[in-house]
């Protein structure tokens, strides 16, 4: 399987865990560049997580998106038409923003909100905008050839990104992953 | 490749994040913190939580490790 090199935008939920990973570089194997609105800079605080986001601006890995008024009043749209879709969490702006950016400019979007990541199946206009969360990030990377595959141990960097973050993946997600790493970078060999 | 969650996978998130929380840590922390931890258990929402506990949503974050919430994704 081939991933197509492209842009993306992610939302604050994301790149703080993102941050956090110990081969968070991964992300600039993914994609040419990472855009990152100014709302989600003003919610980064620590000295570590600023200091690689301000060495991955100067280095264009990532890149400043400044929103417009148009991309600002659709999301605030996205936002209540979230909340009158009863089985969906609620959609707040920055994210929304992100879907709105990611359906306008063809970003895949970055997030790990719920309501966000069932916007393209519940609402109308989103189906094609592409919502990946860290769980795809990592897996491409292993489909593409990006990261060494233990076969023995094919998720090694699932574990590890659930260590340094405390983030869960589901045991339904992992197992479909694994299976996909191990049809894909295993059974060649 | 898309990510795709449903429903169930909501329901089941809340119940890993109230199972794994350190519930002594959560009830010992100052008011705005205490139901910011408690909004995010139920929701999982770290924009709205950060917003209740009057932090960024990094320091929210912060917050949330060391009450051993986990992010279920």
């Amino acid at each position: 399987m081939s991933v197509e090199r492209r842009f993306a935008i992610a939302d604050t939920c994301f790149l703080i865990d993102w941050a956090r990973y110990r081969n968070r570089d991964l992300l600039f194997k993914i994609f040419d560049v990472v855009f990152v609105s100014e709302s989600v800079l003003r919610e980064i605080k620590s000295e570590t997580t600023i200091s690689w986001i301000a060495s991955k601006l100067a280095e264009n890995k990532l890149a400043l998106y400044t929103e417009t008024e148009e991309e600002l009043e659709e999301a605030r749209k996205l936002v209540e038409i979230s909340r009158r879709i009863p089985h969906i969490p609620s959609i707040d702006l920055p994210e929304a923003l992100c879907l709105s950016i990611g359906r306008r400019r063809n970003y895949v979007v970055l997030t790990e909100n719920k309501g966000a990541i069932m916007a393209p199946e519940f609402v109308e206009g989103y189906r094609d905008v592409v919502v990946w969360r860290a769980l795809e990030v990592l897996l491409a990377a292993h489909l593409v050839g990006e990261v060494y595959v233990d076969c023995n141990n094919p998720l090694k960097y699932f574990i590890e990104y659930q260590e340094d973050t405390l983030h869960i993946f589901s045991q339904r997600d992992l197992l479909e992953v694994r299976h996909k790493i191990e049809r894909t970078r295993c059974e060649q060999k | 490749m898309r990510a795709k969650i449903s429903s169930r996978d909501v329901e089941e998130a809340r119940r890993i994040r109230r199972e794994m929380a350190d519930w002594e840590y959560i009830n010992k922390q100052p008011p705005r913190i205490r139901e910011a931890l408690k909004y995010y258990i139920e929701t999982g929402d770290l924009y709205v939580a950060s917003r209740i506990a009057e932090v960024c949503i990094e320091e929210f974050n912060d917050l949330r490790i060391r009450a051993r919430i986990p992010n279920v994704g």
